[in-house]
């Protein structure tokens, strides 16, 4: 029998095309890219892989199907074969960060020794100004999620959940405290935030919020300076003096507060509160901060400074050398004339 | 022409038949899930179309084993640096939620030395095991976004120095030997990165990074040091101890101190460390008070014998325009014997 061209051609093509078709049905089918059909060997090797459930299939697959030099189209893409958000938002906010660290570095490097704390808060203001930046593309434009904490001792993942909401919709604003708008936006975006939770939190979730993320422990742990308090008297007193402004009057507390602090803490602590308000224990708390001394270091300090003058000024001197340790530092505590106005070297 | 059409057709027969006998085999593999998940597709099928992902899932590569992650990436052609991106945020993330899991923040407020010690030494491992975990994997720790102000080309070094000899972290309980082998890693990584960097870019690390500019620039802040000052001053005192007594640093740093900044800026400087112009420059500092409203409250302060309480009082609330700090002000001043008793 003999064939015709035509017939053997068609046959050929028959094959060729048979063969083709079954491979490109194999791996998915719906490849376009002429670069990755025409390298067989490379793709042989790739995606050996598959740590994942058993029930999933492995296909080779190329990295360059999901890359995009378009962001939107980059995330989009990973999206759709079912990337992780966190990782998403890893491998984007990276690249951002890249992109924008000759900006950051610029920003280092501008010096102005000359008035280095106002050189720290342009710092800041300009970082602050590129992470928002980068925080907008990834948030608003890119539409990544906004990454939520892990689940603590204090809020489980749904709670932290609604605490990024509630920061989401009314942000912290940064402003110094001689800003009186600044201070005033960043007040009423705080107090809509505590709204917004006070829906969905307990009262006791309420305070552990408040304390942890709004500032107020650590208003609380200067009002208590130099107190040591327990857990419950802590709490207790941050209870009572949650709306209440703490700042002292000629080293007094305001009546309001007096009265909410006696309520909270026993007749003999209240009174060492009130003690600890005086000049020379509160320079020793400013020194304690001056020199990041741990709380236990400080409450040392204010339980000999209390007991000062009923000892002889060598054993004094000893004790106050055994809590800082350091011979120089123990001296300047030594001759501070707030602390010790009766001593003098 | 004819011939031309059915050899075309033929092709085109051979395509679609070897398409659909491929699909059928792959269906023939696929689970119930996978099923599941081609039907919640078909929404997206356009999207699909144009991307081709519509059976590749991430999850096939995804691995809790990183270097089986790291392995799988490299397979598929992911570049190097999106790998170490992607193991970077995974890892970060394991560890911080088991750092999450055991720190309660608020504890630090009620609990003892102790156990704050306690607390921070179990955080420092897992965070050791993180670090330990992404150098294994070829990776360093923690990247900053190039805020040290140095070539990042050059940030590498400055990597493998802290690599080579880690920083220290002394509490105040710290012991001689433990401050010594502190000072001697630090040494060790500024004799390192002098051999990579230039002088220029060596000062401006120790500046940033590695050296006590926070508390040198404390103490120059209010004679307000030009760069080259404080370069000057930064570069003769780093690494000494900047304890002030009766309100001088130790007779050898003062003497370097003066050298360093030049008769006439040192008695400058020697005029704003005394007690009244201190505090109110201590005072400013905290308050983020701007240059101006330091030197006016100096101004007012000083004219305060020409003028009642009240108008005194005045003149202060005109700079600070804020009861608040006006309040604060007066009582915290009083602390240090300056306003005592003359606040409301």
């Amino acid at each position: 029998m003999r064939l015709g061209k035509g017939t053997v051609l068609a046959g050929l093509g028959l094959v060729v095309s048979l063969a083709a078709g079954f491979r490109a049905g194999l791996q998915g089918g719906y490849r376009t890219d002429r670069t990755a059909m025409a390298l067989p060997d490379q793709e042989q090797g790739a995606a050996q892989p598959a740590q994942g459930p058993p029930s999933e299939e492995v296909i080779p697959f190329k990295w360059d199907r999901i890359e995009s030099t378009n962001y939107q189209q980059f995330v989009e893409n990973l999206r759709t074969v079912g990337c992780p958000e966190p990782t998403i938002r890893a491998v984007v906010r990276a690249e951002l960060e890249r992109y924008y660290a000759p900006r950051f570095a610029k920003i280092a490097q501008s010096d102005n020794y000359a008035n280095l704390p106002a050189q720290n808060r342009e710092r800041r203001a300009k970082r602050d100004e590129l992470a928002n930046e980068i925080d907008s593309v990834m948030y608003d434009q890119l539409g990544i999620q906004r990454p939520v904490r892990s689940a603590s001792p204090l809020f489980t993942l749904d709670e932290e959940g609604r605490i990024t909401q509630a920061l989401t919709q009314f942000p912290r604003i940064r402003t110094e405290p001689t800003d009186s708008d600044g201070m005033a936006r960043a007040e009423s975006n705080r107090l809509a935030r505590v709204q917004f939770l006070s829906q969905y939190f307990t009262p006791e979730q309420m305070l552990y919020y408040k304390l942890d993320r709004e500032g107020d422990g650590l208003r609380i742990e200067r009002l208590l300076q130099g107190m040591q308090p327990t857990k419950d008297e802590f709490l207790g007193v941050a209870k009572v003096v949650e709306s209440k402004d703490t700042a002292l009057v000629n080293g007094a507390f305001k009546a309001d507060v007096a009265e909410a602090l006696q309520s909270a803490l026993s007749s003999d602590r209240f009174a060492l509160l009130q003690l600890l308000q005086r000049p020379e224990y509160q320079r020793i708390f400013s020194f304690a901060r001056q020199y990041q001394l741990p709380d236990d270091a400080t409450a040392a300090l204010v339980s000999l400074r209390r007991n000062a003058f009923t000892q002889d000024e060598a054993a004094y001197r000893q004790k106050v050398l055994a809590v800082l340790t350091q011979p120089q530092m123990a001296a300047g505590y030594l001759n501070d004339r707030t602390i010790h106005p009766h001593r003098s070297q | 022409m004819t011939k031309a059409i059915v050899a075309l057709g033929v092709v085109a027969l051979g395509l679609s038949t070897g398409f659909v006998a491929g699909r059928a085999r792959r269906g023939s593999a696929s689970s119930p899930l996978n099923v599941r998940r081609q039907i919640a597709s078909t929404n997206s099928a356009l999207q699909e179309a144009r991307t081709g992902h519509k059976h590749w899932r991430w999850s096939s590569i995804e691995s809790e084993d990183m270097e089986q992650y790291i392995a799988n990436l490299r397979a598929m052609g992911c570049p190097e640096q999106t790998i170490a991106d992607i193991i970077r945020g995974k890892v970060y993330a394991m560890y911080q939620e088991r750092v999450n899991r055991i720190f309660n923040p608020l504890a630090r407020y009620w609990s003892t030395a102790e156990e704050i010690r306690a607390v921070d030494e179990k955080v420092r491992a897992i965070r050791k095991e993180r670090d330990q975990l992404l150098a294994g994997a070829g990776m360093e720790g923690v990247q900053g976004v190039g805020s040290s102000g140095i070539a990042s080309e050059k940030q590498r070094y400055i990597d493998e120095a802290l690599t080579r000899y880690p920083k220290q972290v002394l509490g105040l309980d710290a012991t001689a030997e433990e401050r010594q082998a502190a000072l001697e890693a630090r040494k060790a990584r500024v004799a390192y990165l002098s051999q990579v960097l230039t002088p220029d870019e060596l000062l401006t690390y120790r500046v940033t990074q590695d050296g006590n500019s926070g508390g040198i620039a404390f103490l120059l802040r209010p004679v307000h040091p030009t760069d080259e000052e404080f370069r000057a001053v930064f570069s003769a005192l780093d690494g000494e101890n900047l304890s002030v007594t009766n309100g001088f640093l130790a007779p050898a740093v003062e003497a370097k101190l003066e050298q360093a900044l030049g008769d006439e800026r040192y008695a400058e400087y020697q005029a704003q460390h005394t007690p009244e112009n201190a505090a109110v420059n201590m005072f400013g500092y905290l308050h983020h008070l701007t240059d101006s409203q330091i030197q006016q409250l100096k101004a007012v302060r000083a004219s305060r014998s020409s003028m009642d309480m009240g108008k005194y009082r005045q003149a202060v609330s005109d700079i600070f325009q804020n009861d608040k700090l006006v309040n604060t002000y007066f009582s915290s001043i009083g602390t240090v014997t300056l306003d005592q008793g003359e606040g409301q």
